[in-house]
Order: C-alpha cells, then structure tokens, then sequence
C-alpha cells in the first residue's frame, strides 16, 4: 500500500465532512450530465422511431422503383382536418397496397381499405371514450396496435389506415409510391446547429457544477496548507505531496460517480414522466450508451482531479510552510473585461438604427447576422465570468472608500482582497441567470409573435362552441341528421362563394362575433373571409349566386362534444372533411418545442440556482472556518459577534446581489435587443414567474447566508481555540 | 578544529528582497556538538537555521554537509536528506493535524520505505522514551503544548538523524516545562551522539548548549 493511500485513511476520517461534500457535489454533476444525456439519446431515438413513416416520402429511400414490386401508395395525413384529437393532431397514414407483392412493414401488415391501425396513446383514448367513437372516422375495424419501435412516444396519435383506390386516386391527396419501407431506426447525425445548442445548454449546465466541485475540494486548504507543510518537513518530495491530494480527489471522484449513477438510475423513472413536446419518452430510450457513460465518468474524474489541482496549485507545498506563509494573492486585470464589452458592444450596435438596419437587411439572406450575434452572446456571457471579479473588487472598493462604518469597511476590503475567490462562489449564479434571462427574454418574444397569430386567424371570428364544417361530400339528408345530433343546439348554412362565404344577416350574430351594418335587412347576407385575417366591418349582399356550395355553421352545447361532431361528419360527409372549432382559433398556436424549451430553461435556471446557492453556502462555511484566526482576534480586539455578523453578511450577500442583478438585466436586454433585430413587430415580455424565481433565489440564498452565521460565535469562543 | 565538521557553512548570504538576512555567515559544528544561535529579533537566527537544513535556498557561500555540498541540491535530493538525515523541532505547529501522535511520528519511517510493523515497533518505542505512553492515539489538538513538543522530539529522533535542528523548541512553553523539554532534547541527543543546533533567545535555553554564536544583523557577532 502507498503512503499516500495510507495517509489517506489515516486522515480521512478528519476530514470526511470535506470529502462527502466534493463526492455530492461530483455526484450531482454526474447526475444531471447523465440525464441531459439521456434526454437527448431519447430524442435522438424518439425521431429514429418515425423513420420509417418519414422515409416513405424520401425518393431515394422507398420512392426508388423496383422492378416487379407492386409500390404501396402512402398518403400521409388526410386532406380535411377531421384527424385530430381536441387540438391535436393525430398523425394518420392512409395507405393503398396496388398488387400482390407488395412491401411490407415488420410487425404491421398492410391494411385493406376499412382496416386500421392505432397507437397506444390513441388506443387509450379510443377505449376511454367509446360515445365518440373516435376510430370510425379512419375506418370500420381497428385490427391492431402500431408497434412501440414505429412509434416516438407512448403518447404520440397515429393511425395507419388502409384506403380505397378511389380515395388514393382522388385529386384531392397527394400520395407517394413506396417500393419498399425503411425498417432501420437507427439514429440520423445532429445538424450542426442543434449539436451547438446541446453543447451550450450542457456548458451552463455543467459550469456551476464544475464551480461548485472546485470550491468544494478548495474547502480547508489553509488546514491542509498545514498539514502538507508539515509532510514536507519531515522529507516528503513534492511529488508525493501530490500524490496524496490527488489520492484524495479520486476517492471523492469515484465516490460521486458512484452516488451520481445510483441517483441517474433512480432518475429515469421520473425521467420517463417528463413530456417533450407533449409526449413522454419510451422508458427504455432514456438510456445512456456504454461508451458515453465511460466518457462522462473518465471526463468527470479528470475533470476532478484537474479542479483539486487548480484549487490547490497556489498552496504551499514549501517545508517553510508551517514557519512563513507567502500566499500572493493575484488581483484581476483590467483586460479581464474586454471579452464582455467585446460581446456588448455587438448589442450596443444591433440597438442603434444603423445597426439594427444592417442586422435587419442581412438576416434574410445570409447566416452571418445571426451568427454575430450568437458570438456575440458568448461573448457576453464568458466575459461576465472573466469580467466577474475585476468588476467586484471595483465596486467593493468603491463601497470601502464611501463607508464610515467599521464591519462594512471590513466586508467591503476583504471582498476587495479577495475578490476572485468571492466572485468564484457566485459566478454559477451569473452564468444561469445571465442564460436563463436571455432565453426567457428571447423566447417571449417568439411567444408574443404566436400570439398575434390569433388575430391573424380569420376563423378566431367564430364564436366559442361554434364550428364551421365544411366538406365536398356531405351524405343525403346530412342538414337534417345534424340537426338531430344532440349537442348540437342550432345550425345555419353557410354558402360558399368565389372568394368569400356568405351568411344570412340575421344567422351572423349567433355564430361569429360581427353584426351586419346598420339598415341592412335580416334576409341579407354578410360577407365574411375565414382565410385571411380578422376584418373590422362585413359587407352585405342581398342574393346567393346559385353556383354556390353550402357548407354549416353548427353551435354546439359545449365545445367538448367537438370531437362527437368530427366522428358524426367523417361518417356523414368523408374523412376529407373540415371541423373548424370556434374555441381552438382563440388560442394562440405556441409551438410546443418553445414551450418545452422554455420549461426546460425554467427548469435549467432551478437546478443552476439551486446549486450556486449550494455552493455560495459551502464556500461561506469554508471561508469562516479559514478565517477563524482572524476572527478571534477581532473578536479579541473588541468585535462583536453581531458586527462580526454583519461582515460576513455583507460579504456574501452584496457580490451575489450586485452580479445577479448586472447578469440577470444584460441577460433580459441581450434578449431584447436579440429579438428587435428578428422582427420590430415583436414585443417582449417576461413572466411574472420569472421575476419569482429570480427574487426568491436571491431571498433564499440571503437567508441561507444568514442561518450560518451562528457558527462565527462558536469558532470565536476561546475554548475551541486550541491549538496543537 | 582537529576533528571533520559534519556541517559548515562558508560565507553564506541571502536576501528577502532589500532585507539582508544573511550578511555572510560562517560556521563549522561539530559531531556531537549541542549549538545555540543566539540573538535580537530579526537579526536572522531562523534564516541561518533553514538554510543550514537546506529548507531554503541560499543567495552565496556554501553549505557542507559530511563533505557534500547540499546547497545546491535540487528539492528532491533536498526532501530525502530531510527524511534520512536531519530532525526538526519548532516552536509549534510542525505537526500535521489530522495524524495521531503515532501516525506523526511514524511519517517519516514510512516515507523513507520502512516496513509498516517495524516502522509502528519504532515509533510507538520513540513516544516510550518521551513519556507519552498511552497518548499514541491522541491528536495534536488534544495534547498539551509540551506534550506536542514531545511528540515532535519522537518524530525528529525516530529516524536517527545525523543533525536536530530546532528553533525555539520551548518557545511556547511556561519554565518548568521547558526544563523538561530541553532536559529530554538535549538528554536525548547527547545519548545518541546527534548533533544538535537551535536557535533561542533564552539564555537560559542557551545554557544547554556547548557553544553559543550570536547573530547581529545577518551576521556571527560572537562565540561564546
Ligand atoms: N519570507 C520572508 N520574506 C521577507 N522577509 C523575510 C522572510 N523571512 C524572513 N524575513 C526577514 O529576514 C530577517 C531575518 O528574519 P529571521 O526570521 O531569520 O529572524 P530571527 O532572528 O529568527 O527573528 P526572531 O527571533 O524574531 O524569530 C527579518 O528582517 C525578516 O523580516
Ligand atoms: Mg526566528
């Protein structure tokens, strides 16, 4: 057995306190790269299930001729919109085998017209409501499951139906020849773009984590300063020296690889709950590969024993050690914060005219624009790191010479002395609320540009409950039979014209939300334009050309019954059918991945805070026990424990404070500026939610800060302060 | 002199910056020789001491130990004479904190290659010889001062050094104490023929001692 290995269990148990702090702090890293892992094999793998659906269109995958292979032909969603489930579409795959030896998918033979196929998630919902009777709208016989590997999600609405040769021939659909089908799910290669963000969104995740292990395993050097000091005098080489610390962070290391998998594993379950787009994963995808988890726990441990190393660098390892301290603290320079205004200075210049133009002009037709200005964000972001601590001890020096009052003097010196170790604690907090303020900003941008979607929906003119139908197949008798559906309230026709419909003047008000101008008579009809968008005023006209088509306005007793209305016209009037509902033209389109994003960053900014504050905690801690000699004797020389209080108080608590607010006001204008360069038209405007979790953080970690503080009254009372 | 040196130094100096803290030193001790460096604060007794243990670097001269010069050893070659040939005994805090008394004094043996058993057989005789019987599981921050200082004596002598070098042994310690301290240290060493040189300023420290030199300065004022 080494020496070191000796040392390291003869001391251990001295310092176990220290060693089970850096194991958690590496397990929780471990942890959360696991899982960002595992989501993204999970994605990746969720769209490797759709492969064979989405190759079918792809010409040089199935739409390549085979000689002698009777091409099935694929229509991928049906022309109407009767596919849906409430506001969400059921992804529905008509097929037409054309001869005999015909391609086939594994597990899921082609249906013959009237057949069809479900998936899970439909499944479930068919059996939960057997009134709607949800399958009859694609045929007459469900005669089986989509197989869990043709499918993304247990969630996701398909149906794979067989159709007729009429319907596959009608003019109406589009369908492609497949002479073959893809049966390999294998994962397809990350644009570029996407493996930037991942590595970004990885990057934020991870530094406050790499912070956090590195402040950890930095926890009693001065202790352990000591302690080496004392080896060297005694004739221990350097390289011994290090060997012994390098011991000791494997240990950590190895210990919260171990921990972080256990808690991954435990993860996954909770994992799979999680709804990505709307959808869970298949539990089996959330799945880490032998190869990467050997990178993630080999990088982790380097990563370690390189955080140890650094910390530790500065120590002293000189036998004088223990005679003469030499410690030479290193301020930070003023070029520290170049890269900062570097960055800025992109969103200085897209935010006066000149640039915004430039920006504007550009971004059509060319990478570059965005490009700049996601450099630029990189820049803004790194540079508040490097800048952090050059900034602090500027401010706090400021603070020093303005101050009469003898702790903020004290606080506002040390931070200034110190100001790299005190930026250290909080630059995790920076990191996420400089991202998450950008992304939030930024994406409330996008979600305000779905929002005025609505007013460019010419159909959230229809009232609630009210649908319109519309069809080129309605069945004989279809007004009657609608009539006696019943949920169905009330009806009226609504005539179609060459480039308009028509309404009787007094059916207007019942069903959308414009009234016919004044003097108009009952019998007249108001024109009014579904497809573009919402008019202010309808013009009348007194007659229906007779080439006119009728479709129905229907108001229905409650919205919910939608979907019995969908199954009555699939069945009366052709699955090519329309149901627009009144109800879902109201609600803005946001699309799901930007929700998700967002609930993502949410989540991403939570962890984040909630690690620096772990970390601003630990390192507090750490600097008291540190500091202890120092402590007693101000305490000594006539310090209060109160005053005491107050220093260490102000010490922490203004740095976190000052550089939250500096990074969370960049991160909100950043995303400002961002979003005027995609579109003026764009507002932007943050949730009250975020302001919560911005405030709250802070409250908790200020609160946090001040229930360590009673320790400063037990490491300055005399009889724990013997030394050997 | 008739008999060798076992070390000398030949007009060392050394500077912190514009403090001359060694000014030109020279000296020969003798095997066996109990040596105190005496002298005001500050005149450079500890510099003097560390660069004879060749702790810290010399600016010039030379410094000869049995016939070798050490001064230009590189750290390593300066770590091992360390552990094979020279003791230490400070004032305080040469003792590392999270060891036991045993485990301190064990250190040295182990980092030399002793084997584990022999090495434990020794130290736990060493702490024997310094009255700390029953004490071996003790930390540092659970002695006394003197009893710290003891364990200290142990550690330097477990290897047999062929030099203690020690700066204000008793420094921390009231006057009975340190009677007896010095008592075990200078006892001890005479026993085994080390050689011994300490700085003090205590003249009645000093009195333990064959030979004192006064350093004024950074310089060797006088012998007594
Ligand atoms: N690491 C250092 N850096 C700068 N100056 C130093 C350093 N170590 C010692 N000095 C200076 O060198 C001179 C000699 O110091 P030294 O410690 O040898 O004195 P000393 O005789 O041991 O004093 P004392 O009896 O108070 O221990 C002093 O002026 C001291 O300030
Ligand atoms: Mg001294």
């Amino acid at each position: 057995m080494s020496i070191g290995w000796l040392l390291f269990r003869k001391s251990g148990k001295r310092s176990i306190g220290r060693l089970v702090l850096t194991a958690s702090a590496v397990a929780l890293g471990v942890l959360m790269i696991l899982a960002f892992t595992a989501v993204v094999n999970a994605l990746d793998t969720r769209s490797a299930h759709s492969n064979w659906r989405l190759d079918i269109f792809d010409e040089n995958i199935s739409g390549k001729i085979i000689d002698g292979v009777n091409p099935v032909e694929v229509a991928l969603d049906t022309r109407g919109n009767l596919n849906k489930w409430r506001n969400n579409n059921i992804t529905t795959v008509s097929m037409f085998k054309t001869g005999n030896n015909s391609p086939q998918i594994i597990g899921m033979p082609i249906p013959s017209v009237g057949e069809y196929y479900v998936s899970k998630g439909l499944d479930k919902i068919i059996k939960d409501n057997p009134d709607i009777s949800i399958g009859s709208r694609f045929g007459s016989e469900q005669i089986g499951i989509i197989p869990d590997n043709l499918l993304s999600s247990p969630d996701s609405l398909e149906v794979v139906r067989g159709m007729s040769q009429q319907e596959a021939s009608s003019a109406t659909i589009h369908t492609f020849k497949a002479y073959r089908f893809n049966d390999n799910t294998s994962i397809r290669d990350h644009g570029i773009f996407i493996l930037m963000i991942l590595i970004f969104g990885a990057t934020i995740l991870l530094f406050p984590i790499v912070m956090f292990v590195s402040i950890a395993t930095q926890l009693g050097s001065a202790q352990r300063e000591k302690r080496y000091a004392a080896m060297r005098l005694v004739g221990a080489t350097r390289s011994q020296i290090t060997h012994i610390m390098a011991i000791e962070s494997f240990v950590s290391a190895v210990a919260g690889v171990i921990l972080g998998s256990v808690a991954y594993l435990i993860a996954r379950v909770p994992l799979a709950q999680i709804r990505f787009d709307n959808e869970r994963f298949w539990p089996n995808d959330i799945n880490v590969s032998i190869k990467q988890y050997c990178l993630i726990v080999i990088i982790t441990i380097a990563l370690c024993l390189i955080a140890n190393w650094w910390g530790m660098r500065h120590v002293q390892t000189s036998p004088l050690g223990i005679a003469r301290t030499q410690r030479i603290i290193k301020n930070s320079h003023f070029w520290s914060i170049i890269p900062l205004l570097l960055g800025l200075s992109v969103f200085v210049f897209v935010s006066t005219p000149v640039g915004n133009k430039w920006f504007a002009d550009n971004s059509s037709d060319s990478m570059m624009p965005l490009l700049i200005l996601m450099v630029g964000i990189l820049f803004v972001m790194f540079g508040l790191i490097l800048a952090g601590s050059w900034l602090t001890s500027k401010i706090a020096k400021l603070f020093a010479k303005k101050t009469q009052r003898a702790p903020i003097l004290l606080a506002t010196k040390r931070i200034a002395g110190y100001s790299k170790q005190v930026f250290r604690s909080v630059s995790g907090v920076v990191l996420a609320l400089f991202a998450g303020s950008f992304y939030l900003t930024a994406v409330s941008g996008i979600d305000s540009f779905y929002a005025q979607s609505v007013s460019n929906n010419g159909y959230s003119q229809l009232k609630s409950d009210v649908a319109l139908i519309s069809s080129s197949d309605y069945s004989a008798n279809f007004n009657k039979k609608l009539n006696s559906q019943s949920y169905v309230e009330s009806s009226a026709i609504i005539y179609e014209l060459a480039d308009n419909r028509a309404i009787r003047c007094d059916d207007l008000e019942t069903y959308t939300d414009k009234i016919c101008p004044v003097g108009s008579k009952p019998t007249d009809f108001a024109q009014i334009n579904f497809d573009s968008s919402v008019v202010k005023n309808v013009s009348t006209i007194d007659s229906i050309p007779v080439s006119a088509t009728e479709d129905y306005f229907v108001k229905l007793n409650t919205n919910d019954n939608i979907e019995k209305l969908r199954t009555f016209v699939a069945n009366e009037a052709g699955i090519s059918s329309y149901v627009i509902s009144g109800t879902y033209a109201h609600i803005a389109i946001v699309s799901p991945e930007i929700r998700e994003l967002s609930s993502l960053a949410y989540a991403g900014i939570g962890v984040t805070l909630f690690v620096a504050i772990a970390s601003l905690v630990v390192s507090t801690i750490g600097g008291l026990f540190e500091r202890q000699r120092s402590f007693m004797t101000l305490r000594l020389s006539g310090m209060t424990v109160r005053q005491m209080k107050l220093v260490v108080f102000i010490e922490s608590i203004i740095p976190l404070f000052l550089v939250s607010i500096l990074a969370a006001g960049i991160g909100v204008w950043v995303g400002i500026v961002f979003i005027s360069v995609l579109s003026t038209s764009l507002g932007t405007m943050l949730s009250p939610f975020y302001f919560a979790i911005v405030i709250g953080s802070l409250i908790i970690a200020s609160i946090c800060i001040y229930s360590i503080l009673p320790i400063l009254k037990r490491i300055t009372s005399l009889e724990e302060n013997r030394t050997e | 002199m008739s008999i060798a040196p076992v070390i000398s130094a030949h007009n060392i100096t050394k500077s912190y910056g514009r403090t001359h803290a060694l000014n030109g030193v020279s000296l020969d001790v003798a095997p066996g020789e109990v040596l105190a460096i005496m002298g005001p604060s500050g005149s450079g007794k500890s510099t003097l001491l560390h660069s004879l243990a060749a702790i810290s670097n010399i600016d010039n001269g030379e410094i000869i130990f049995n016939g070798n010069r050490i001064d230009k050893l590189n750290d390593n070659q300066r770590s091992i004479l360390r552990r094979t040939s020279f003791g230490f005994v400070f004032q305080f805090g040469q003792l590392v904190p999270e060891l036991t008394a045993i485990d301190n004094v064990v250190l040295p043996l182990l980092l030399n290659g002793t084997k584990r058993v022999q090495a434990y057989e020794s130290a736990n005789t060493w702490l024997d010889k310094v009255g700390l019987n029953g004490k071996e599981n003790s930390l540092p921050g659970e002695l006394s001062g003197g009893q710290a200082q003891r364990v200290a004596i142990a550690r330097a002598m477990v290897i047999k050094p062929k030099i203690l070098f020690a700066d204000e042994p008793t420094g921390s310690l009231d006057s009975l104490n340190s009677e007896r301290i010095m008592e075990l240290f200078i006892g001890t060493a005479k026993k085994y023929g080390t050689t011994v040189i300490m700085v003090t300023h205590e003249p009645s420290i000093a009195a333990y001692a064959d030979r004192e030199v006064v350093v004024r300065d950074g310089k060797i004022s006088g012998v007594k």
